[in-house]
């Protein structure tokens, strides 16, 4: 009897429940293709007493556009004025001209000297602030702050780090094609603010920066064997690297910055080998009758990718750190050479001779998904940004007296040739200055 | 053992000869010439929907939708001008008087017959409370069956409002603007105003206004219950066209963002869209979200049959960044 009343009741619910529910329908899409396109974003004057907020907005807009995932909006399409940057703006006519996201700004001279400079990044669909923030530093260093600013609104709109606060080492070339004077230099990322480090007296080759951005350590020509140098930014000061007999070269820190790994050439063929900046001692990593050159550490430390003929052709390989288990990675058509580690870990970047074409591309860490970006008469060198997203090298196009630096998108779009007062190779790029 | 395998052996030789040499190959098929008849698929609930109707109405091919009934008018009051005199019985001289019959007051006309709600009930009681206009301007009038109506002759007395509509010959659009007819009379008498303006009579009714006689059928049309699969892809491709994906972002391809929204009759989103995202880191799940905010919230207005707005009035639409990455 019970079991028959319970019976009763359940089946009374479980009708009333089918009878209530609710009458809407409801409507499911699945979507996967989207509009691959740079992010329309308006770029507003920053608010000053002088021209500087111009500037600042400029520099910011240059960063973004030139990166290839952002259109800056042109300035004469604004419908609305901004006069206070901390004010809400009308996102109706920012939607308008179809902008998805606006930068407003204030820039000022604080009573003691400093600059402060604050900014918002709002999103106009959802009518809200994504972020804002202040800085403060001397009025000599307003690109930084303009280029810390482009980094934390790339940041937040890409979900990946900036870098655009970082600077470029590469050799400037000039003079005529049989005496070309190399020197060392560096510039922000821009362009901007060119220094040059060596007189030009001697060859220079393939500087590279420290963990830290404060060090560079280069190839020179001067003395009896073209050896491997360190220089200190702040100062000047010089040193040699290690007093080996042979001539070391392809020279790299290791990512926490204690030791520089080379290669030495004995007799005829080249073996790497590492110092430690510390204590000064040497460690030999290969022992073959080959040239082992060009290495480079990953991310963490525990391996080194090189490059090695050891097998009748140059091809990549790739270490522990300590030397052992040398495997080879690269089996592709071609001769592979110059390999990077990326910042982010997962890719190498390589050149690749094949077929009389020089390429650059990358391939994951075990060799496989090999990928070209750019290919051409010439293409060399590849250098990662720090957050593992472009590429810069150097190219000498057919019949040019001089090659110049490209930078090219991981996606293999947005090649940009980078600008420089005269001929350049070799470039390096910084990691975020602090 | 070995007897009974050797006598396997040899039943089995004597029975596989034994079909290799008797056994010829098949007879060939005979084919029928039969003329191919041409088959067409119908889905089975073209057949089963129910078209909207009448019970008890007679069954039709063509579902024609249920009449509109539309509610008593309720004549005007017909006080006009600052007289306490009842016009309508101009002959007697009252003494007193009389207070005007304050009839439930008229429905509130348009002079625009848009499709109304039916409810018009609601409406009367809200205009008792009105004071009563001296001069109402609004009038019945026998409706014409032609747009422009003609007036033919000023009549000497306000016409009497209609108690019921007769209903008129099928008109598909019934006109939009009250022609001020030209009046032959030539007295110009201003209580007249009210039989000059307005010739149309106040379009009551439901959304599907027909003059047909309903079909057999039920209280709701099950036909448009769900969009069609073109219809789907419409609205994807809408919301597609707005989603802008920052390429070769890293963690990006685990992200899963699901956005639900209500959308209003015209397309607009009514509210905030509700996002959730799963997958991949916060960074990548935070920048992902936020583009699909903004997919959902440029496409507005959305393009969708007007007529299935119970089908769409939800939507959940689901992201998913792996092909892109």
């Amino acid at each position: 009897m019970k079991r028959l009343i319970a019976a009763v009741i359940l089946s009374v619910l479980s009708i009333g429940f089918m009878a209530s529910t609710p009458a809407r329908a409801l409507v499911e899409i699945d979507i996967n293709q989207a509009n691959v396109e740079p992010l329309p974003i308006a770029i507003t004057e920053f608010i000053a007493n002088d021209s500087l907020g111009a500037d600042i907005a400029g520099v910011i807009a240059a960063d973004l556009a030139r990166s290839g995932l952002f259109r800056p909006l042109d300035k004469t399409a604004f419908i609305e004025q901004i006069t206070n940057p901390d004010a809400l703006p009308r996102f109706e006519d920012w939607r308008v001209i179809n902008a998805q996201a606006l930068v407003t700004g204030r820039v000022a001279r604080e009573a003691d000297g400093r600059l402060k400079a604050e900014f918002r990044l709002w999103d106009t669909f959802s009518a809200q602030q994504l972020i804002g923030q202040q800085f403060f530093t001397q009025p000599e260093n307003w690109r930084r702050v303009a280029h810390i600013i482009a980094d934390a609104i790339y940041e937040q709109l890409t979900g990946e780090k900036g870098y655009f606060d970082t600077r470029i080492a590469f050799v400037s070339e000039s003079g005529p094609k049989d005496d070309r004077r190399k020197q060392l230099a560096i510039m922000d990322q821009d362009g901007e603010n060119l220094r040059i480090l060596t007189n030009g007296s001697d060859l220079v080759l393939t500087p590279r920066f420290s963990p830290s951005g404060q060090e560079i350590t280069y190839m020179s020509f001067e003395g009896a064997q073209p050896r491997v140098y360190l220089l200190q930014l702040e100062t000047g000061q010089r040193e040699l690297v290690g007093n080996f007999p042979g001539m070391t070269f392809a020279p790299r820190f290791s990512p926490d910055g204690q030791k520089i790994i080379m290669s030495l050439q004995q007799g005829g063929n080249a073996n790497i080998y590492t110092m430690d900046l510390t204590t000064r001692t040497t460690t030999r990593l290969t022992n073959t009758n080959a040239i082992d050159t060009s290495p480079s550490y990953s991310p963490d430390g525990q391996q080194i990718v090189f490059e090695s003929d050891r097998g009748g052709r140059q091809q990549l390989y790739v270490m522990d750190a300590d030397g052992g288990n040398q495997r080879r990675i690269s089996f592709g058509d071609g001769s592979y050479s110059t390999p990077v580690w990326s910042p982010r870990g997962d890719l190498i970047a390589f050149t690749k001779l094949s077929g009389g074409r020089f390429s650059i591309g990358v391939m994951r860490t075990d060799g496989s998904g090999e990928r070209i970006l750019t290919s051409g008469f010439h293409n060399e060198g590849p250098s990662w940004s720090p957050n593992g997203r472009v590429l810069m090298f150097f190219r000498q196009a057919a019949g040019a007296s001089g090659p110049q630096v490209h930078s090219v998108d991981l996606t293999g779009y947005n090649e940009q040739p980078v600008r420089t007062p005269e001929y350049a190779s070799d470039p390096s790029w910084s990691p975020l200055l602090e | 053992m070995k007897g009974s395998l050797t006598t396997s052996a040899i039943v089995h030789a004597v029975v596989l000869s034994w079909g290799l040499v008797s056994l010829g190959a098949p007879d060939t098929l005979e084919v029928a010439d039969v003329d191919a008849l041409p088959v067409e698929l119908v889905s089975i609930d073209a057949l089963t929907q129910i078209q909207r109707g009448e019970r008890d109405a007679a069954p039709a091919e063509q579902a024609a939708p249920t009449p509109t009934t539309r509610s008593e008018i309720v004549p005007d009051a017909v006080n006009v001008g600052d007289n306490m005199v009842d016009l309508e019985t101009t002959s007697e001289a009252e003494a007193t008087p009389r207070p005007v019959e304050a009839a439930a007051p008229a429905p509130e006309q348009q002079n625009t017959p848009q499709s109304q709600p039916v409810d018009q009930e609601p409406v009367q009681p809200e205009l008792a409370s009105l004071p009563e206009p001296a001069i109402e301007p609004i009038e019945e009038v026998k409706p014409e069956p032609e747009p422009q109506p003609e007036f033919a002759a000023l009549p000497e007395a306000v016409p009497t409002p209609q108690a019921k509509p007769q209903r008129p010959a099928p008109r598909d659009e019934p006109s939009r603007t009250a022609s001020i007819p030209t009046t032959e009379s030539t007295s110009y008498d201003p209580d007249q105003i009210a039989a000059l303006l307005n010739k149309q009579e106040p379009s009551g009714g439901g959304a599907a206004r027909a003059s047909q006689e309903a079909a057999l059928g039920g209280r709701r049309s099950t036909a448009g219950d769900s969009l069609t699969l073109s219809e789907m892809d419409a609205l994807r491709g809408q919301i597609q066209r707005c989603w802008n994906v920052i390429p070769g972002m890293a963690d990006g391809s685990d992200v899963r963002v699901r956005v639900t929204m209500r959308l209003a009759p015209n397309g607009e989103i009514e509210g905030q869209p509700q996002v959730t995202a799963t997958g991949g880191t916060p960074r990548a799940q935070q920048v992902l979200t936020g583009g699909a905010l903004r997919a959902v919230i440029r496409c507005a207005p959305y393009q969708l049959p007007a007529e299935k707005y119970a089908a769409w009035s939800d939507v959940i639409v689901n992201f998913d960044p792996s092909q892109l990455f």
